[in-house]
């Protein structure tokens, strides 16, 4: 592989991994306060939504990301409020969340523009590339390095943790592990809504269900990645260098480009499989319980 | 099944109606209308009732699909991808069938039993992965099937618009199969199909299999607790079979679709109905005869949405967004709601707050009251 394509194919790894990356540590925080976000997805959509509808009225696209921002906040909102506060289970109501992110933006898109199709922000993207790199994956990078340090070197962080924890030692210690996990829901959905922001300026527009699983594929890294930051992180970059490797695939004439969109996937559910084997064999040789 | 995934569905499907009269109200210049069309549209003659009878019909065994992996413990995301390698399946069989020219005689009924067979096996077989890796890896069900869904998905998309597709049609879909090949209508011309009887028998199968066998009981042991049922010697196949059985449903479901209304296999067609089970079988309390009127509910949302955008002026879209508010609350407990106080004042003394019994299930541990409240998990039974 010659430099110049070595280099567009980390570019592109990196800038598909970070939305995923984003995500993931978001979701970190609500698995490590005991209440796990499935409704990433759900979030990366409403943000990627938020932020083509902004950026086409506004032509801002520091507004755009604020209202992806606000959008992920919201939904997770409602996740949080029907969970914590009316006993919901979480899963379903992060399911829920997955529902109802793509028919209220195929719903408002109706209403707004007379079409539930693509909506094209152009004031999102094109304002060239740094370092070789969409101006996207830098709101991303900075806002990762913000949830990793709330997680891992603020008090918040640590009550998170302790929210998390089995029994009562939190509520004894005062804390109210109810409010920890909102917190900790809202900041994953805030974080996924950037991502999802991310996703549309790369394309410069919003697309219908163009979340696609992504914010599936960061859960699957929370796990893989071992539930500490940097492992996260690791395995949601390799997830983007997955999606990046299926993407160049599809430049070879006579590949089923479409066929080739599923790999991903399917790879993500085989490291998952190798990965969860390969505990058990560990712990097995340990002598611990398979 | 966990406790926390029962409890009594009405309050959410009342508020689902109410935010369907509230969009009529608000959104419509004939807001008189638009209600009359959602709430009343699709039982206005008989072919409607007849067309939203037969959007139940799948969903219903997407439900049932759901439900059994429900009580056995799991959770089958891949219902979507499920239900369209069924779709696929049915398809190809069909097709074949068509050109090998049995469209005569005894052979049509053949086929059809031998493309709903090899949609299910489809279905159960994509399942069976997840229950597998989980099984001998650990792999959690509910990320693989999903994922593996999701691949199924773009694999069938990209065949049925692809090699597969009929060149001869502006659809992206495969070649229209021949009439005598699809399921007998019940009432031409409305498109209510045979299929619904297979519907309905397997919703009976399945309330017998679950609520009168040792199997069902032993599945529903291995749902509640499932350290129990290892430390009782359960059959370890209970993680393998009820997911099989759920994908296999699902696939049927994907059949159904082919060779009722649609008559081929169209890109995209199984349009959320794997997610939309797992919605019915939560109203439904993973009960399969509850599955029956939920799946009927459910199909009324999108019939109502459809009838109020061709007779008014509203979105088809918008039960997708009402279907979001029923699984919002279809498993809150409303009671949280009303002793905000109480509530409150436990929480701050930990003697009344008793731990949840299972410190996994971030929702129990969330919700004291419950947990304190026996009555609260015997009732919802």
């Amino acid at each position: 592989m010659s430099p110049e394509r070595l280099g567009a194919f980390l570019a592109s790894s990196l800038e598909a991994g970070a939305p995923i990356a984003t995500a993931a540590l978001g979701g970190l925080l609500t698995e490590a306060a005991g209440s796990l976000s499935v409704a990433l997805e759900g979030s990366m959509l409403a943000g990627a939504f938020a932020a083509a509808v902004v950026a086409k009225a506004t032509g801002s696209a520091t507004l755009a990301f604020a209202a992806a921002l606000l959008a992920g906040l919201l939904l997770a909102l409602l996740v949080g409020t029907s969970a914590l506060r009316l006993g919901s289970d979480v899963f379903v109501a992060g399911l829920a969340a997955n529902l109802l992110a793509p028919g209220a933006a195929s719903l408002v898109s109706e209403a707004l523009f007379g079409t539930k199709g693509v909506v094209a922000a152009p004031a999102l993207g094109g304002s060239g590339h740094v370092l070789g790199l969409d101006p996207s994956f830098f709101v991303l990078l900075g806002a990762s390095a913000l949830v990793v340090v709330l997680y891992s070197a603020t008090p918040l962080g640590l009550r998170l943790r302790a929210a998390g924890e089995p029994g009562e030692a939190a509520r004894a210690a005062g804390l109210r592990p109810e409010r920890l996990r909102l917190a900790a829901h809202l900041v994953a959905g805030g974080a996924s809504g950037l991502a999802g922001a991310a996703l549309a300026a790369q394309v410069s527009a919003f697309v219908p269900g163009m979340s696609s699983g992504r914010g599936w594929i960061a859960l699957v890294a929370i796990y893989l990645g071992g539930r500490r930051p940097g492992g996260v992180a690791a395995a949601s970059l390799a997830f983007g260098a997955l999606i990046a490797l299926s993407n160049a695939a599809q430049a070879f004439r006579g590949a089923p480009a479409e066929l080739l969109l599923g790999l991903p996937y399917a790879a993500t559910a085989l490291a998952l499989v190798l990965a969860r084997a390969a505990a058990r064999r560990r712990a097995a040789r340990a002598g611990g319980p398979a | 099944m966990r406790p926390g995934l029962r409890r009594n569905p009405l309050p959410a499907l009342a508020a689902a109606l109410g935010l369907a009269a509230f969009y009529a109200l608000a959104a419509s210049a004939t807001p008189g209308r638009a209600l009359g069309a959602f709430f009343l549209g699709p039982f206005s003659s008989a072919y409607s009732f007849l067309s939203l009878l037969d959007q139940a019909s799948p969903l219903l065994l997407c439900a049932l699909g759901a439900a059994v992996a429900f009580r056995s413990g799991a959770f089958n995301l891949g219902g979507e991808g499920q239900a369209a390698l069924g779709a696929l399946s049915a398809a190809l069989v069909l097709g074949a069938g068509g050109r090998a020219g049995l469209a005569g005689g005894a052979a049509p009924l053949f086929l059809l039993a031998l493309a709903l067979l090899a949609a299910a096996a489809a279905g159960a077989l994509l399942a069976l992965l997840s229950a597998l890796g989980e099984r001998l890896a650990g792999a959690e069900v509910l990320l693989t099937s999903f994922l593996l869904s999701q691949a199924a998905v773009i694999g069938v998309d990209w065949a049925v618009a692809g090699p597969l597709r009929d060149p001869a049609s502006n659809l992206l879909a495969m070649p229209a199969l021949p009439r005598e090949l699809l399921l007998p209508r019940v009432a031409p011309p409305a498109p209510l199909n045979a299929g619904v009887f297979v519907s309905l028998a397997l919703c009976l199968a399945a309330a017998f299999l679950l609520g009168r066998t040792r199997a069902g009981y032993e599945l529903d042991l291995r749902g509640e607790s499932p350290a129990f049922a290892r430390a009782q010697r359960l059959s370890p196949s209970l993680s393998v079979w009820p997911l099989a059985l759920s994908g296999g449903l699902h696939g049927l479901a994907g059949a159904l679709l082919v060779a009722g209304a649609a008559g081929r296999a169209v890109k995209g067609m199984t349009g959320g109905i794997g997610w939309n089970g797992i919605s019915v079988a939560l109203v439904a309390g993973a009960n399969p005869l509850a599955a029956l009127p939920a799946s009927v509910f459910f199909a009324w949302l999108d019939a109502g949405a459809r009838s109020a955008s061709i007779l008014a002026d509203l979105s088809p879209d918008a039960s997708a967004v009402m279907k979001a508010a029923v699984l919002f609350l279809v498993t809150a407990d409303l009671r949280l709601l009303a002793p905000r106080r109480r509530g409150n004042a436990a929480r701050e003394a930990p003697a009344d707050a008793a731990p949840a019994a299972d410190a996994a299930d971030p929702a129990a541990a969330a919700d004291p009251a419950a947990a304190a409240d026996p009555a609260a998990k015997g009732g919802a039974r």
